[in-house]
C-alpha cells in the first residue's frame, strides 16, 4: 500500500482507536500496526504531535510490575478531530469509489 | 539490533532538542521495550519492528521544529523547520524549494532596498544640515531646505518599505509553517480549524 496513503490515514486510525478506548503506547502501537503495516515507531511522534496539538492527553497509572505507565486518551478536541477526519474520509472514498465503478462501466462499451 | 543499541543511536539522533523532550522520548521507547518484553518477545524483534532509530529521530525532531516555527514564528525557526522536514523525504518539498528561497530573496532584497532607501534620506537630511550651501548635480533642488525634505520623505519611504516587507516576511512565514504542518499529516480538516477558535 502507498506510503503516502498510510500516512494521511495513521492519524484517523490511531484517534478512532483511542476514541474507542484509553491505552498504553505498546498497546495502541500493536493494534494500529496489525491493522496498516507502519513501522510501529512512527506511532510516538504522531502520538506527540496528538498531545502538542491538544487532541490526546496523558495520565501516568502506577504498574505493579515496574515503572507507571502512560495512558493515552482523547481530548473533547480530539473527539471532534475524530469525527471530522472520519467524515473527511468517507466522503473521499465514497468519490473515489464511485469515479472507479464509473469508469469500469465507461470502459464496457 | 538490542534495546541499547537502539535507544543508544535514537538518543544521539535526536541531539538538538530540548534535554526534557529527549528524555521523555526515550522513556516512551523503554516503555515500549519493557512491555513488549513482558509478552516474551526479544530485543531485537522489538526493535525491527520499531523500525530504524534514525528515521524516527527525524520525525520526532521535524515535529518539534514546525511546532517551534509556529509558536516563535522567528525566521531561524522557520529555516530550521523546513530542513527539518526535508530531511524526511517529503518529495514535493524539493520542488517548492526554488520558489520557497526564489520568495525569501525577494524578501531580504526589499527590506535591503527598504534600508537603502532611508539611509540616502538620512544621508540627505544631513547633507542638507551640515553643509547648507550644498548642491547636489543630480537633483534639480538647489535650496537646502528643499534638500531637508527630500531627505526626511525618503527616510520615511524607506521606513515604509521596512514595515512593509516585514509584514510580509510574517505572513510568508506564517504560510510556510501551515505548509509544512500540511505535509506531516496528509488529511487536514480546514472545517475544523474554522470550528475551534
Amino acid at each position: 500500500m502507498d506510503t503516502q496513503f498510510k500516512k494521511g490515514v495513521l492519524e484517523l486510525c490511531v484517534l478512532a482507536s483511542l476514541a474507542r478506548k484509553e491505552q498504553y503506547g505498546y498497546e495502541l502501537v500493536s493494534k494500529i500496526s496489525k491493522a496498516i503495516a507502519v513501522s510501529e515507531g512512527t506511532i510516538y511522534p504522531l502520538l506527540r504531535r496528538l498531545k502538542d496539538e491538544h487532541h490526546v492527553q496523558t495520565r501516568l497509572v502506577e504498574s505493579r510490575e515496574g515503572p507507571p505507565r502512560k495512558y493515552y486518551q482523547l481530548t473533547a478536541e480530539g473527539r471532534k478531530r475524530t469525527q471530522s477526519l472520519a467524515k473527511e474520509w468517507q466522503q473521499f472514498t465514497e468519490k473515489i469509489n464511485h469515479y472507479l465503478t464509473n469508469e469500469n462501466k465507461e470502459d464496457k462499451r | 539490533m538490542n534495546k541499547n543499541t537502539f535507544l543508544t543511536t535514537l538518543r544521539a539522533s535526536l541531539k538538538g532538542l530540548p534535554q526534557e523532550e529527549i528524555d521523555d522520548i526515550i522513556n516512551d521507547y523503554e516503555e515500549h521495550f519493557a512491555a513488549g518484553k513482558k509478552k516474551k518477545r526479544t530485543e531485537a524483534n522489538i526493535a525491527k519492528a520499531l523500525g530504524n532509530p534514525k528515521d524516527l529521530a527525524k520525525q520526532h525532531k521535524a515535529s518539534h521544529r514546525i511546532k517551534k516555527a509556529e509558536q516563535t514564528g522567528s525566521a531561524s525557526n522557520i529555516i530550521r523547520a523546513v530542513s527539518a522536514s526535508i530531511g524526511l523525504g517529503f518529495f514535493n518539498l524539493i520542488i517548492v524549494l526554488g520558489p520557497f528561497v526564489a520568495i525569501a530573496s525577494v524578501i531580504i532584497a526589499l527590506f535591503a532596498t527598504g534600508i537603502a532607501i532611508a539611509a540616502s534620506g538620512i544621508a540627505l537630511m544631513l547633507a542638507s544640515i551640515v553643509s547648507p550651501f550644498i548642491t547636489i548635480i543630480t537633483m534639480p533642488i538647489n535650496s537646502s531646505l528643499g534638500l531637508l525634505f527630500v531627505g526626511i520623505g525618503l527616510l520615511a519611504l524607506g521606513i515604509l518599505f521596512i514595515i512593509g516587507t516585514w509584514q510580509l516576511g510574517k505572513l510568508f512565514g506564517k504560510l510556510t509553517v501551515s505548509y509544512l504542518k500540511l505535509n506531516a499529516s496528509i488529511i487536514t480538516c480546514k472545517k475544523e480549524k474554522e470550528e475551534t477558535p
